[in-house]
């Protein structure tokens, strides 16, 4: 990278370059790999010295009036300023004895106030909000996508947020068509809102993605993830418990009856768990009694399904429940 | 401004294949194309609900034209895409405004207290040699803020281009779980 190209870049941040100049260098933006990685990291580098207070005149004049003009950037500006301060307290704090190698929390606490001080005008001026509403906006706009992609539910375990009617083939492979397009731009969107703010919500949307996809590990990696950041989630067991459901049955197709044991266990407990956490939760109900079913354990499955026909006895998935009820009925006659 | 189209999937793998003759790369590209168009509508001042509305009307219009021009167009897609976001934008009519001052801080002791406890909790969640290197590159402020990055550099054997990189990288992860962890902190 030659210096002429990082003063641009500097320029362009800043808006001191005219239009044309501007149109050139985004159409090099456009196709210049290293171009487009340095424009990151002297954005950051920027932000740093404004945060420092270095920047000359004219440049924080630029730098405020155009850079900051969006809540993003501010935001960015405040997560460098606490970490400016964060270091100069560091290195400040004198050496602590060799035996005392962690201070007591409150301690800790005490030495980072002031740099909360700082710090507390990113959630005046919405730091807070704006990347939760940013990658809200994402993921509701990727679970949409989603949504769009397919005309059945992707899978034979019911998955929270999509609202779709159960697939006609339930064993093997469905009818359903994916609307590729869509499914890429969920993924997009839905990649967007954990690079943005990984969230819960955020890994839980991503984690629907890819168990639609028939992706299971990958999902269940996203849930679990969204499991350590909240714990207290109906949907988010009933998801990861589908998960498990859906690995387990491809573990038994391809490995015999005895394979995909532990999976479907670990779907029961998941499951369990979600209608512990709300019982109203027809996703987990539904699959529960699907893994009941699975588990070759007749008689809970059999319970679940009547519990879940008295709480919905209209919807085509509880045609499915009705269905599989028979069939165990039949079995057990 | 944004028109209402109805595209089908053949269109979309259509444009994959103007991009890339291979699909999945041509999905890549596809969504490099999407990150620089952001990076472009973000400097030009759009906020990112903008942002994503115009690189999405962009994507639409492009999809809609490439039966039109991918027998005869030869410069790199991404080149086009940056053609027709220019159209968009300039229909946005939309200039960086000036923005006022921050308010000043609110004196919230159990706010600052969640804020410092998140920073404490991401700084260690780092790997001690990368908390060790933000600690050292942002000890220094202005001019003495960049020898001291000559100097990391050298100690650890990269370019300082290398270094720049890895701290961006590293600033990145810190934002992301500042801000996760200070929305799941009651």
């Amino acid at each position: 990278m030659v210096e002429a190209d990082e003063k641009m870049i500097r320029q362009y941040l800043l808006g001191e370059l005219a239009e044309a100049e501007m149109a050139q260098f985004e159409e090099r933006l456009m196709t210049d790999s290293e171009l487009f990685e340095m424009l990151t990291v002297i954005e950051d580098e920027l932000i740093d010295e404004r945060a420092d207070g270095h920047l000359s005149p004219d440049e924080q004049t630029h730098f405020d009036t155009y850079f900051l003009s969006t809540p993003a950037r501010r935001e960015r500006l405040e997560v460098a300023r606490a970490l400016s301060d964060y270091a100069g307290r560091d290195t400040e704090e004198p050496p602590a004895p060799a035996q005392v190698i962690r201070p007591a929390r409150w301690g800790r606490l005490r030495v980072y106030l002031p740099l909360a001080a700082a710090a507390i005008v990113l959630i005046a001026i919405g730091l807070v909000a704006w990347p939760r509403i940013a990658s809200r906006w994402n993921v509701s706009k990727g679970m949409a996508a989603l949504h769009r992609a397919y005309t059945e539910n992707p899978t034979e375990a019911r998955i929270t947020g999509l609202d779709l009617p159960p697939p006609s083939v339930t064993r093997g492979t469905g009818s359903n068509k994916v609307d590729k397009r869509e499914l890429n731009r969920a993924e997009l969107y839905l990649d967007d809102a954990i690079h943005e703010q990984a969230t819960a919500h955020s890994y839980h949307a991503a984690g629907r993605l890819y168990l639609a996809k028939g992706d299971f590990d990958r999902a269940i990696d996203y849930f679990e993830q969204a499991l350590r950041l909240n714990a207290r989630d109906a949907q988010l067991y009933s998801d990861l418990g589908a998960a498990l459901l859906e690995k387990g049955k491809l573990e038994r197709d391809e490995g015999g009856a005895d394979r995909g044991e532990a999976s479907l266990s670990q779907s029961l407990t998941h499951l369990t768990r979600a209608l512990e956490l709300d019982h109203s939760l027809l996703e987990a109900l539904f699959n529960r009694a699907l893994c009941y079913q699975y588990l070759n354990l007749p008689q809970q499955a059999q319970q679940d399904w009547k519990t879940y026909l008295d709480k919905d006895g209209a919807s085509k998935w509880a045609d499915e429940a009705r269905h599989n009820l028979r069939m165990i009925e039949e079995r057990k006659s | 401004m944004v028109k209402e189209w109805d595209m089908d999937q053949g269109d979309f793998e259509r444009f994959l294949a103007w991009l890339h003759p291979d699909r999945d790369e041509g999905c890549m590209k596809y969504q490099d194309i999407c990150r620089r168009l952001m990076t472009v509508c973000r400097a030009r001042g759009f906020t990112e609900m903008e942002a994503e509305e115009i690189v999405d009307e962009t994507i639409n219009r492009v999809v809609r034209k490439v039966p039109e021009i991918a027998d005869f167009y030869t410069g790199d897609p991404a080149l086009y895409c940056y053609g027709v976001l220019r159209n968009v934008m300039h229909e946005w009519h939309r200039h960086p405004t000036l923005v006022p001052p921050p308010p000043p801080p609110p004196d919230d002791l159990d706010q600052k207290e969640r804020l410092a406890a998140c920073l404490d909790h991401c700084m260690e969640k780092l790997s001690a040699e990368d908390r060790q290197l933000v600690l050292d590159y942002y000890a220094d402020k202005g001019r003495a803020k960049i020898e001291r990055r000559r100097e990391l550099a050298e100690r650890l054997g990269i370019s300082e281009n290398a270094l720049r990189i890895r701290l961006t990288r590293l600033r990145a992860t810190l934002k992301t779980c500042i801000l996760a962890c200070l929305e799941q902190t009651p």
